[in-house]
């Protein structure tokens, strides 16, 4: 123990030397050259004359910087006819000569397109102006608008052809982000992200009850929003080429804040959120079920009515499930940083805390951040320096993985929450089999959470042995420890026995990392600039995870393993590693800042290949071609800049199953010992995916950038798709084989696909006075997806809580990914001849069907009427069969579009953010399930329209020729107390429904208090206070909770588009939140 | 000079650029073997035939397996819950869950043998001849006992040999049934010549599984395409040489107690009753993959399983098993129904064993007042509930199992199975016969249910008997098929006159008789449902007809050539 101690002080004292090294060189003397004088100005804004403060002021040529006080005031030592660079965020870079005068004010012009900018892209930077190929970026003051529990939620409508939905609104859940459209059918469509070097390829969201993950936040969850300085999106294929396999979805470079010269910075921050429960969905309350129950009994089809519900009309409204299950909550975040330096060494140290509690019981997120990024420049030829986050996070999964929502929609109002007594509410005796559990109490009684530790950073050496030529060598890593806690007890709860603790503990860790070296050599001869650069690349990943569970726990108080019942206790363990090996090029070349050419390639190879296939090359080219650079434009004074890009590269992908290429075996227990079986078809000649794009882009920005249009036409063809070539089961495949005597269909190079698309940027100052200014921009995205080559029609079937598989998804040539197919309602059977005359409804044998007009065996009044689109030939063939099951939804948007606009008045800024989808489709799953009756077992609720079924005039077969509707005019079908010999449990457009919507995301106000009030408080530099409101309102047809429902990927292989079962939903929130600047 | 420092750094770049070795990007999996390492000794391939027993025919074994063999077959009462009250009234679904499972199962277990087969012909230097060519056996045998269940469910399905050359092979197609039946003959005949007499691990399949699998084959197909109800006398003979085969020289026996038959004492674990001849092995610490579901499903009240589970109360015996058992002349045969079913009054030691033993409570079946009610509206139901494969709390059965995990294997297919092919084969066309052969091996069955012999039987008997023998074993289906194939008419006339509706068991002087309920479910009647030729075979599961179309063009002869020989 002594030494354990003695070991974490010198862990810590090696830590601060560590930190003392990189803060020291602050305090050491300057050197001033020889006639050097003081020189002392003040810097201010040329539109509005007020100061800036916080300006960097260099010596050109020299390190000698220094940074402007609030007030805009400086004083740096320079000589006579030395230039100084003034810049500052926000402004026009702007260079002055020293004159003989010891007093240089500076005037600073906005820029309001950042025209300066340098952007991180894959292994190096370039000028914005500079770019050949289709990059966006996102700024940190974008990011930092909304209210963000992770990064991804901060990319939402942020830019172009970048699609984000919130696949679950539990709360830190990772999301689905897919850039110019899905670029795969069976595997992992998120973009690869690159936070400062450290590659983090996400899992895609999973989803179902009975596919459920046993977390919900990825590795971004980690990562703190604020410490992000800005996010360039490599959409274009000269962009993303440099990252070769990894790029074909393509990338997301973040890099994070980093010190400035100059005096220490300290920030500090807080955040309360108070999030609002959702629309609930409109079930029956206690006095419409017990007279919908009543009805149910008379027609056969329910008993043990509860003696309680013999009078409807004395009862009150009962229980409301989905308020008692969302709550009103907070979400809180503290945050701190501290950045400066000197001109040798900069700091930037940050932690943040995040708490949110969710809006439904038994569901939460935690984060706690710290982060350290130093940089310094030991000897003129040398930089070096480190980044580094460690993060912890806690996720309670009750609730989704309870699946809590569905049962708080589904149970019936008779129970109660609680007791009077104050034990939970169950159900009576009668009902017991076919009762559905109380899902408050399920929610309180689970325990069900995750906790991860991870750090993600890397070191750096740069060494420029000559002025141009720069060796960089880093190695970035990150790892993830994840313990996945599950225990859920047993209970007796009413007449619900479950004397069954269950329970799992789960502890696994993951890591990657990469060592990678480029020499870069930048020159200039005349109008010649030439960027050079090859570089070599190795990375390395592996996880391991060890699982233990057990059943029956002699208590439910103590909830480890140690009291499970040893005969039911079960371990297991697994591993992987995977590694690949990279060269790459670039080469640039520019001539009379006017003419743009640039080449990348990169060839891989990867272990997820066999010997004969491992390597692939990617090559790019592209050309920019500065048209306002010419002479013959100089007459449009009014445009500032006008690019037009070209673009062609290829991406590859590497799939994501390593062992595709070997024949794998897994242990199944027998009662001989060990057994094995194999878990899937090996494809030993697998190979890489190849991605040809085509990119075709321009930029405009005029009048004095107040405009600036950016926009990208694209086309990307994917040939030798890598996908799992599904066939008919009875070639005794499965989707996601590998277990329970499933064998995985083989991993193939089989697939094509097309994306084509374009995006639109548009962003504008229309007004800019002293005082008031008025920014609007927005992006408009077209994205449209084409399988063109398949092995099979992938068929995914969906299993939902009911076990119900009707939720059908069709990936088919010719098609985008996963449409929701299904039947075509025309109404319900209105009488003898309604029936007579249409196709026969259900095929409930081979061979030859039949038309049976009866209650019990066949077709009645009330009955849903299928159309007969189609049949084995092709054409309508009198007989409603999967011939007749047909896309009734495309789940992709026809295009997205995205506005925000402020207005800032002298301290005041208000911020407006819409983010709007038009032209998808979606299956509301949930109206489904609890639109039929009967469809969710007896003893559950329904919609209130349930009641509204449909009621024959007579149920005897004798009265088959007179029988009517008598209720005609509504779209439930009658009720049959045994069977559903029609068929009309058949999923049909009645389910699908508009998901357009048009969100009102974010409304900010903040108010940055002035400099002239902080003189009174000296140790502030700024003091903002904001107020906001997030998702204020959604115009929208859909009827579920929200709209925003995403992509998932189900069983491991297969992704469901647009399919809203139960999903927690996003909701409206206000916050108020307080930054300080000392 | 520029130029020199640039390639200085460029050779100082490139020294770094010195690749990684060449193992760097060779990562075989971690976790488990691959077949190219794996089946190297004869204990490797025990090892790899093992699971062929339990895992693939997981989906099967459960409502499946109940609800095609049971309640389709008239055997098992259900209610609606989630659609399948529809397997009494012969209007399933494409959609249904159960056509599902059943029809996934058989196709994993065919690749899975496939599979494996390959894998043991590519067996390393280590394995021994007979010891390949006995997994080879195993694999084969297992592709038939499917192809026996998709053939009889389906009727024409496609022959798939080699899942991996089939693949991409765009005009598989089904192929005839005769086809079909042809290739299950032919897997077992080499099953049965490579099979050892005895096996090491108890519980495998032998040669006399084989034998009595091949036998019962034959003399299904004795009655493909039949006409006027008359059977093939070649292959009836054929039936008849391989049953007598197994009955004369396999030296296996029935076990002495029927009840013991479905009892964890007898049959769990390597613990197997030498009348099994082919089973489903489950292991209740194993994953859930491998664990008997079975009880779950049936089970009438959690307090049997003490689980958590026991969802069975809709299951119960149909009424026309009841009719069997309430009719004075079968008053005898009761070893066997309180093996099957609970009736009120019956004790059972053996479950809750804790609690002094199970009583079968009268008040239970007093309309009205059962604790454990079918689905919805019948009124009240009564049934006798299912107690074949219900076994008690996993106290009761040496602390193995736990929730939808019982510790019992599951019969495919018994000794006493073959002793009534064997009656059937000899009586053949025959309207009835009083062969001492057959009336031996015929009445060696009743003899052991405790009833009383018969001196002549006809078809029926024997129907009637493998009803009683294999209730609640998911055969009565398929022992209809079979009769269906060459008389569909009296088959079809079973069905649609037999009782499927529900009833009350009431009591006059303590002796129980039932009432039916009618179709309006109140007034005593019977409840009938016609079964017509386009609904005797199962439909494919919708999804998979999306997929494969081709599954709803006529069946095609199928090209024996292309077996591997």
């Amino acid at each position: 123990m002594k030494k354990l101690i003695h070991r974490g002080r010198v862990v810590t004292t090696g830590l601060l030397a560590a930190f003392l090294l990189f803060v020291l060189p602050l305090a050491a003397q300057q050197s001033t050259p020889a006639g050097a004088k003081r020189i002392t100005g003040k810097i201010t804004a040329q539109n509005t004359g007020t100061a800036i403060g916080g300006a960097t002021i260099t010596v050109k040529g020299t390190r000698n910087s220094v940074q402007a006080t609030e007030n805009g005031d400086f004083s740096i030592m320079a000589a006579q006819g030395e230039r100084l660079v003034i810049t500052n965020v926000g402004y026009a870079q702007k260079e002055v000569t020293v004159g003989s005068s010891g007093v240089l004010n500076v005037l600073l012009s906005v820029d309001f397109n950042n025209m300066n900018d340098v952007i991180v892209v894959g292994y190096g930077k370039m000028k914005k102006t500079d770019l050949s190929s289709a990059v966006e970026t996102i700024s940190a003051e974008d990011l930092t608008r909304t209210v963000n529990t992770t990064i991804e939620d901060a990319l939402i409508g942020r830019a172009a052809n970048v699609y984000v939905t919130a696949t679950s609104g539990q709360p830190g859940a990772g999301s689905s982000v897919i850039i110019r459209g899905v670029s795969t059918i069976t595997g992992n469509p998120q973009a690869l992200y690159v936070v400062d070097g450290v590659q983090i390829r996400p899992d895609p969201p999973a989803g179902g009850t009975y596919n459920q993950p046993a977390g919900y936040a990825n590795q971004l969850a980690g990562i703190n929003p604020d410490d992000i300085e800005s996010i360039s999106v490599l959409e274009g294929p000269a962009a993303t080429s440099i990252y070769g396999a990894a790029g074909a979805n393509g990338v997301l470079m973040i890099t994070t804040k980093h010190g400035k010269a100059g005096a220490t910075r300290l920030t500090a921050g807080s955040l309360l959120t108070l999030q609002d429960h959702p629309k609930f969905r409109p079930v029956m309350n206690l006095q419409e079920y017990a007279n919908f129950t009543h009805r149910l009994q008379a027609l056969g089809a329910a008993s043990n009515v509860p003696a309680e519900l013999g009078d409807p009309s004395i009862l009150g409204p009962g229980t409301d499930w989905q308020s008692a299950l969302f709550r009103r909550t907070l979400l809180q975040k503290h945050s701190f940083g501290v950045s400066g330096g000197s001109d040798k060494s900069t700091f930037y140290v940050s932690g943040d805390y995040l708490s949110q509690d969710g809006i439904a019981v038994g569901s939460g997120f935690k984060r706690g951040s710290v982060r350290i990024n130093l940089d310094n420049q030991a000897t003129k030829w040398m930089k070096f320096g480190i980044n580094m986050s460690a993060f912890s996070t806690h996720e309670q999964v009750n609730t989704t993985n309870g699946n809590i929502i569905n049962l708080a929609i589904a149970q019936n109002p008779t129970i109660s929450v609680k007791n009077p007594d104050g034990s939970w509410g169950g159900p009576t005796q009668g009902q017991a089999q076919y009762a559905l559990t109380n899902p408050i109490a399920l929610a309180n009684l689970d325990n069900d959470y995750n906790k991860s530790l991870g750090i993600i950073g890397g070191v750096y050496l740069d060494i420029t042995p000559i002025k141009g030529l720069t060796w960089h060598s880093e190695a970035n890593g990150n790892y993830t420890f994840t313990d996945n806690y599950v225990f859920n007890p047993s209970y007796t709860i009413g007449f619900l026995v479950n004397p069954n603790t269950t329970g799992s503990r789960t502890a696994s860790n993951n890591w990657w990392a990469s060592l990678n070296t480029r020499v870069q050599y930048d020159f200039k001869v005349k109008q010649h600039a030439i960027s050079a650069m090859v570089g070599h690349e190795a990375q390395k990943y592996a996880y391991e995870s060890l699982n233990g569970a057990g059943q029956n726990y002699s208590t439910n108080t103590v909830q480890e393993l140690s009291v499970a019942d040893p005969l039911t206790q079960t371990t297991t363990s697994s591993r992987g590693d995977g590694s690949q090996e990279s060269y790459f090029a670039r080469l640039g070349y520019i001539y009379a800042n006017k003419y743009i050419l640039q080449g990348v390639i990169r060839r891989d190879g990867s272990s997820n290949f066999g010997p004969d296939n491992r390597y692939g090359t990617f090559p790019s080219v592209s050309a920019a071609w500065k048209i306002s650079e010419e002479p013959f434009m100089k007459q449009f004074s009014f445009i500032d800049d006008l690019k037009f890009r070209a673009e062609y590269g290829i991406s590859g992908n590497t799939g994501n199953n390593g062992s595709a290429i070997y024949s794998n075996l897994y242990a199944v227990a027998t009662p001989w010992g060990g057994g094995f079986l194999p878990a899937n078809f090996p494809n030993p000649d697998l190979k890489w995916e190849q991605d040809k794009s085509t990119n075709l882009g321009f930029d405009l920005h005029m009048l004095n950038n107040r405009i600036e249009v950016i926009g990208d036409f694209y086309k990307k063809n994917i040939s030798n798709l890598i996908l799992v070539a599904s066939g008919p089961e009875y070639l005794g495949g499965n989707l996601s084989g590998g277990y329970g005597g499933l064998l995985s269909w083989p991993t193939e190079n089989y697939g094509g696909m097309t994306n084509k698309g374009f995006g639109i940027t548009v962003n504008t100052v229309p007004v800019t006075t002293r005082d008031f200014q008025w920014r609007i921009g927005g992006n408009f995205s077209m994205d449209r997806n084409k399988v063109t080559r398949l092995v099979a029609p992938l068929l995914t079937q969906y299993q939902s809580w009911t076990n119900n598989t009707q939720a059908e998804f069709l990936t088919k040539v010719g098609q985008p990914l996963s449409m929701i197919t299904g039947y075509v309602a025309q109404g319900l059977f209105q009488n003898y001849n309604d029936i007579k005359n249409h196709a026969i409804q259900t095929t409930s044998s081979s061979g030859t069907p039949q038309q049976i007009i009866d209650p019990l065996q066949g077709s009645w009044v009330g009955d849903v009427k299928f159309r007969d689109l189609s049949g084995p030939n092709g054409k309508p063939d009198g007989v409603i069969d999967q011939n007749d099951r047909t896309i009734i939804g495309n789940p992709w948007p026809k295009f997205t579009y995205n506005l925000n606009t402020s207005f800032s008045y002298k301290g005041f800024d208000l911020n407006i953010f819409f983010t709007g989808v038009y032209g998808n489709k979606l299956l509301n799953q949930t109206r489904y399930q609890n639109e039929m009756p009967l469809g969710a077992g007896v003893y559950s609720n329904h919609y209130k329209s349930v009641a509204n079924f449909a009621v024959p005039s007579s149920t005897n077969a004798a009265d088959a020729l007179t029988a009517v509707l008598t209720n005609p005019g509504y779209k439930i079908p009658r009720v049959v107390a045994n069977g559903d010999p029609n068929g009309n449990v058949r999923l049909t457009q009645w389910d699908v429904e508009s998901g357009s919507y048009l969100k009102l995301k974010n409304v900010r106000l903040s108010y940055r208090v002035p400099g002239k009030y902080l003189q009174y408080a000296k140790i502030f530099r700024g003091i903002t206070a904001s107020i906001q409101a997030q998702n204020v309102f959604t115009i929208t047809k859909y009827t579920g909770f929200d709209p925003e429902v995403g992509m998932f990927s189900y069983k491991g292989v297969t992704n469901i588009v647009g399919m809203d079962e139960g999903r927690y939903p996003s909701v409206r929130s206000y916050s108020a939140s307080l930054n300080l600047e000392f | 000079m520029l130029k020199n420092i640039f390639i200085t750094g460029l050779a100082l770049g490139l020294l770094v650029l010195s690749g990684c070795k060449k193992s760097f990007l060779n990562r075989p999996p971690l976790s488990a073997p691959t077949a190219g390492t794996f089946y190297q000794t004869d204990a490797d391939i025990l090892n790899g035939t093992g699971p062929l027993y339990n895992a693939s025919w997981d989906p099967y074994n459960g409502t499946a397996m109940e609800a095609i063999g049971d309640v389709l077959g008239g055997n098992s009462l259900t209610d609606d819950y989630n659609g399948r009250g529809a397997w009494l009234t012969f209007s399933i679904p494409a959609t249904d869950g159960s056509i599902g499972g059943a029809y996934s199962a058989f196709w994993s277990v065919i690749a899975n043998a496939n599979v494996v087969a390959y894998n043991i012909t590519n067996a390393g230097g280590g394995a021994s001849k007979s010891a390949k060519n006995s997994g080879l056996a195993e694999c084969r045998f297992m592709r038939a006992a499917a192809y026996y269940y998709l053939a009889l469910d389906w009727g024409p399905v496609p022959i798939i040999y080699d899942n991996t050359v089939q693949l991409h092979d765009s005009t598989t197609h089904r192929n005839n049934l005769a086809d079909v039946w042809k290739f299950i003959i032919i897997d077992l005949s080499w099953a049965k010549d490579n099979l050892p007499t005895a096996t090491s691990q108890a519980g495998r399949v032998t040669r006399w599984s084989a034998e009595g699998m091949l036998a019962r084959a034959y003399l299904v197909r004795s009655g493909l395409n039949g006409t006027n109800g008359q059977r093939n006398q070649s292959d009836l003979d054929s039936a008849k040489y391989w049953s007598a085969d197994v009955c004369h020289n396999s030296g296996l026996t029935l076990l002495g107690n029927y009840y013991n038959l479905f009892t964890s004492k007898y049959f769990s674990g390597t613990t197997v009753p030498a009348e099994c001849l082919f089973g489903l092995f489950w292991v209740p610490g194993g994953s859930y993959f491998v664990h008997n579901q079975l009880q779950s499903n049936l089970a009438y009240d959690p307090k049997i399983t003490q689980t958590g589970d026991g969802w069975g109360g809709s299951f119960g015996a149909s009424p026309s098993l009841m009719q069997y058992f309430l009719d004075p002349a079968n008053s005898a045969d009761s070893i066997r129904r309180k093996a099957i079913m609970f009736m009120p009054g019956d004790y059972y030691p053996d479950i809750d064993v804790a609690d002094g033993g199970w009583h079968v409570d009268t008040t239970l079946f007093n309309n009205g007042k059962i604790t454990a009610p079918g689905q919805s509206g019948q009124g009240g139901i009564d049934h006798a509930f299912v107690k074949k494969y219900v076994i008690g709390s996993p106290k009761d059965n040496g602390g193995l199992g736990g929730q939808q995990n019982e510790n019992i294997s599951t019969y495919m297919f018994r000794l006493s199975d073959v002793y009534l092919n064997y009656a059937d084969a000899i009586l053949g066309n025959s309207a009835s016969t009083s062969d001492p052969e057959a009336l031996n091996y015929f009445n060696s069955v009743r003899a052991r249910a405790g009833i009383a012999p018969k001196t002549s039987i006809t078809y029926s008997d024997i129907y009637e008997e493998k009803k009683i023998e294999f209730a609640f074993e998911g055969h009565q289906f398929y022992d209809w098929k079979m009769w269906y194939y060459f008389n569909p008419t009296a088959a079809m006339n079973y069905f649609s006159t037999q009782n499927r509706g529900n009833y009350n068991i009431t009591y006059n002087a303590g002796h129980p008789f039932i009432t039916y309920f009618g179709t309006d479910n109140k007034a005593i009647g019977t409840v009938t449902y016609n079964v017509t030729p386009a609904t005797a075979d199962l439909s494919y599961p919708e999804s998979e007809l999306l997929v494969a179309p081709n599954l709803t063009q006529p069946p095609v002869a199928f090209d024996f050539s292309k077996l591997p020989k």
